[in-house]
């Protein structure tokens, strides 16, 4: 070897070492990822957290976002935190990991802090993955950090700002009527039910501007319109932000994929009692002793599945365990139910759901009391519970849109008891919407005619006197 | 080439190399960054409390879903007994402390599906007392129509019971009083919902049955304490709502069943979570003011103090005019009480916390606050707060009277464990003076 060589590689040698120095150096003296000291509420967790860490410590940008929004989901904010802000120096690109940055700052009080993060997310580029991305929910929690900070002007500028986002636009209406600017607000809330005419809060907030101009009876008629309305606003984004993380690890990870696999029909081939029982047990083990909510889920689950194949065994080891855990309501007297059936003790088992039905009363529920009730000749309590079944397929179908089947279970449901006030009160309802006038004041006149002083109902049937209220769908 | 060149040639490769490999093995020599903390702690309360757990049966395996407390003479015996409301045993509970000081409870009624709150009043005027359920329906936010009002109607033969109110969303409130001047006890109802819900009250029809009136339509109503607000002579009824509104309304009686409705105070941070509202004359004036503890955050996942969680007094300047007043800073606020809990003649508050941040186990779970009265005739009451207790957390009711009979405010709570953490937990417990107070 030429000494000129020699020279270049002893030369090479010293700048590879002062930069393998370096960069072993700057790596023992990085920040390691901060984790909650205690992560015992879940027994799955510590070791899937570690991992998450382990992993981002030795990444990148997207391994510390993805550790961050593990932690999210724990409800540990400020952890998180700590994370998405690593993420976001790594990838200043990054709009979900600036993003989940700001919320865990906003989530945890400090609003001034987390709206120029929630500024800087306007400027980068959105994600592609959904619709809206996050850029509006950016803009609209500038405008609900402000609203926390009293400043209802700057508020009001980010939501109007937030022109296509409809949260933000409810929220600008909202602060219209609160201000008494009614015509501006109207304005608002009418287009926005152009795009959304079954949206509960906008017909709310129209029953509040009619009532604040004065206009009583058109005010009802929006609220039967947000009694109809099942379609929500999404106020408050933060559930639904966190609520996909929330899944990703430990109990409630393991939960989702068993209850995934365990369709809710028994008879249905998927529902493989053996194999989910192999999957059940070792989470049980796991939760044996631990005073967490888990154990009554997989209790439930397990009772459900004993149920599916008559072992009295195991529902009475399922009952066990809820009874360890406390629960007492109609979910267990129906598990103890499927148990006295199994041991042929029909009359305690009815017994057992009537209370159950007269707790949390269910169409399925009725329809077996029903069917029980006719068994032993009891005609005139499957009547009540036939009765009862219909009327409350009736609401099912009614929070469905489904106002032609919910008037058919209504009027079915009046056949079997035909002094029920609330089904006659909901076949008017039903029978107003579907603009079917006739039918809706002769519901609201037996109303009447079982409680004289039924104000809902007395109402209506002024208001259906007038000759321009005939119902929203014609008629 | 001589070995000494291999070496160096080896060496060339051999650096970058080995610490590529080395480098992702590197332990780290600082510490992980440091988080942000919150919450709040106080000087401990210069009267002495001695924390006693109320537990019911094999609660130490349960994760208690406590509702409601109260301190109240169930039985007519002149004694006070502790009664709760338990969301997962779906019954009312009562505790009675015995002659040697320990303390039994005893299931007054079951299979009521999430009752939120218990009201013991003789309804039916037969001189027992009877007891009125809110029943939630849902612990768990529902816009179903879950909800019912109950009435456990006292006889010889034990509590029989009667739905007064059905195909409603979640009942959270439910006070009785007489408000059309009959002589016979109507209801106020809150009607909490989710979405959607509403304020009522009922007309006693004579007959055991009652004729609801809707007095407000909105979701998130959480009590409906009533009082003779504007001083006419007949009950009042206030309410607070929390959804999509943080608002305080008045329903002012006008005789003959008409109320009229009179907004008393709102906010436009509608992520305040207002948590209850108690009726209490604070200032000693002569009137009734209002106790807005505010810290509710069961919208998200799991919840972090807040710099406006506390406790607000509204203070009645009469005229149906209430001026808010900040009085505390408890984060995670959920609850509030009212009675003189340093024996000296004027009304102290007690607070409870759901979601202090509990990572810290100094901060506090039960604060009450001491009325230091005017420091002059036109300026507010003066409130300092001092901490009881920093255990159990998660607590979301809380009651003040005297318990033991021995003269002194006591304090009861209750715990609602829907969130981790799941420890330091309990069901009902109960915090006696022991020192330190007349």
């Amino acid at each position: 070897m030429s000494p000129a060589l020699r020279s270049m590689l002893v030369i090479a040698i010293v700048v590879e070492l002062a930069a393998g120095g370096w960069f072993l150096a700057s790596r023992a003296l990085r920040a390691p990822p901060a984790l909650p000291a205690d992560m015992s509420d879940d027994p799955l967790l510590a070791a899937e957290i570690h991992e998450l860490a382990a992993k981002a410590d030795r990444g990148g940008a997207p391994e510390w976002r993805m550790l961050g929004e593990g932690l999210l989901g724990q409800g540990a904010y400020a952890h998180a935190e700590s994370a998405f802000a690593r993420a976001a120096a790594l990838a200043p690109q990054d709009i979900d990991a600036l993003f989940g940055q700001a919320f865990c700052i906003d989530r945890t009080g400090r609003m001034a802090a987390s709206n120029p993060l929630y500024r800087r997310c306007l400027d980068l580029p959105d994600r592609t993955e959904d619709a809206v991305g996050r850029r509006p929910f950016a803009l609209y929690a500038i405008g609900r950090n402000l609203l926390r900070l009293d400043d209802v002007q700057g508020a009001e500028a980010a939501f109007r700002e937030n022109a296509s986002f409809l949260p933000a636009q409810f929220q600008l209406a909202k602060l219209l009527v609160r201000d008494g600017r009614l015509g501006e607000a109207v304005r608002i809330v009418d287009d926005l039910l152009r795009q959304l005419p079954l949206a509960l809060e906008l017909h709310q907030l129209k029953a509040r501007i009619l009532e604040a101009a004065g206009a009583p009876a058109e005010a009802f008629l929006a609220r039967a319109m947000e009694e109809r309305s099942a379609h929500l606003v999404e106020s408050n984004f933060s559930t639904d932000y966190v609520r996909p993380f929330t899944t990703r690890l430990g109990m409630p990870r393991v939960l989702q994929e068993v209850e995934s696999r365990l369709p809710p029909m028994p008879g249905d081939p998927r529902r493989d009692p053996a194999v989910l029982e192999r999957e059940i047990a070792p989470l049980e083990a796991l939760v044996a002793e631990a005073r967490v909510p888990q154990r009554a889920t997989l209790a439930f689950l397990r009772g459900a599945l004993a149920a599916d194949v008559d072992d009295v065994a195991g529902i009475t080891a399922a009952l066990g365990i809820v009874d360890t855990a406390g629960d007492r309501g109609a979910s267990r007297l129906e598990l103890e139910a499927l148990l006295r059936d199994r041991m042929g003790d029909d009359a305690t088992a009815t017994a057992l759901r009537e209370r159950a039905a007269a707790m949390a009363p269910s169409p399925q529920l009725h329809r077996r009391l029903a069917e029980e009730c006719e068994r032993r000749g009891d005609e005139a309590a499957a009547r009540h519970h036939r009765a009862r079944a219909h009327f409350h397929l009736g609401k099912a179908a009614y929070r469905r849109n489904r106002l032609e089947d919910a008037l058919r279970e209504f009027r079915e449901a009046a056949v079997h008891d035909d002094r029920h006030v609330a089904t006659w009160y909901r076949a008017g309802e039903m029978a107003y919407h579907l603009g079917r006038r006739a039918e809706a004041v002769e519901a609201f006149r037996r109303v009447a005619d079982l409680e004289p002083d039924h104000e809902r109902a007395l109402r209506w049937l002024d208001l259906l006197a007038t000759a321009a209220v005939s119902g929203p769908d014609g008629g | 080439m001589t070995r000494r060149d291999r070496l160096l040639a080896l060496a060339v490769v051999a650096i970058p190399l080995g610490t590529a490999i080395l480098l992702p093995a590197v332990p780290s020599l600082r510490p992980p960054p440091l988080v942000a903390t919150a919450g709040s702690s106080y000087p401990a309360s210069p009267i002495a409390f001695e924390r006693m757990p109320l537990a019911l049966p094999g609660e130490d395996r349960h994760l208690p879903l406590i509702t409601h407390v109260q301190v109240v003479d169930l039985d007519g015996d002149g004694a006070a007994e502790v009664v709760a409301c338990d969301a997962l045993g779906h019954r009312v509970v009562r505790f009675d402390r015995g002659s040697d000081g320990g303390w039994t409870s005893l299931t007054v009624a079951e299979d009521l599906h999430v009752p939120a709150h218990a009201t013991v009043i003789d309804i039916d005027g037969d001189g027992d007392r009877d007891i009125v359920v809110a029943i939630l329906g849902d612990i768990l936010p529902s816009d179903a129509d879950v909800g019912r009002v109950e009435l456990l109607e006292s006889t010889p033969r034990g509590y029989v019971r009667h739905v007064l109110l059905e195909d409603v969303r979640r009942v959270a409130d439910v006070q009785a009083g007489d408000f059309d001047g009959d002589g016979i006890m109507d209801l106020a109802v809150a009607i909490f919902g989710y979405s959607r819900g509403e304020v009522l009250w009922m007309r006693n029809r004579g007959d055991g049955t009652f004729a609801p009136r809707q007095l407000l339509s909105g979701p998130g109503a959480i009590h409906v304490p009533m009082r003779d607000f504007d001083g006419d002579g007949d009950l009042d009824i206030a309410t607070v709502m929390s959804q999509d509104d943080e608002e305080v309304w008045g329903f002012e009686n006008r005789g003959d069943g008409r109320f009229e409705r009179r907004l008393l105070w709102r906010t436009a941070n509608f992520d305040q979570g207002s948590a209850g509202l108690v009726a209490a004359d604070l200032d000693g004036d002569g009137d009734d003011d209002l106790v807005l503890p505010v810290g509710d955050n069961l919208e998200d996942f799991d919840a972090f103090p807040q710099p406006y969680h506390g406790c607000l007094w509204l203070e009645n300047d009469g005229d149906w005019s209430f001026r808010p007043h900040r009085i505390a800073d408890l984060g995670g606020t959920y609850a509030a009480a009212v009675g003189d809990v340093d024996g000296d003649g004027d009304l102290d508050v007690a607070l409870a916390s759901m979601d202090n941040d509990w990572r810290n186990p100094v901060n506090a779970a039960v604060v009450w606050l001491e009325n230091r009265g005017r420091e002059r005739s036109d300026a507010p009451v003066r409130f300092r707060t001092w901490q009881v207790d920093a255990d159990p957390i998660h607590l979301v009711t809380v009651a003040a009277g005297d318990v033991d009979g021995d003269g002194r405010t006591d304090l009861v709570a209750g715990g609602l464990n829907l969130r981790r953490p799941y420890r330091r937990i309990a069901g009902v417990t109960a915090w006696f003076p022991r020192s330190g107070a007349p």
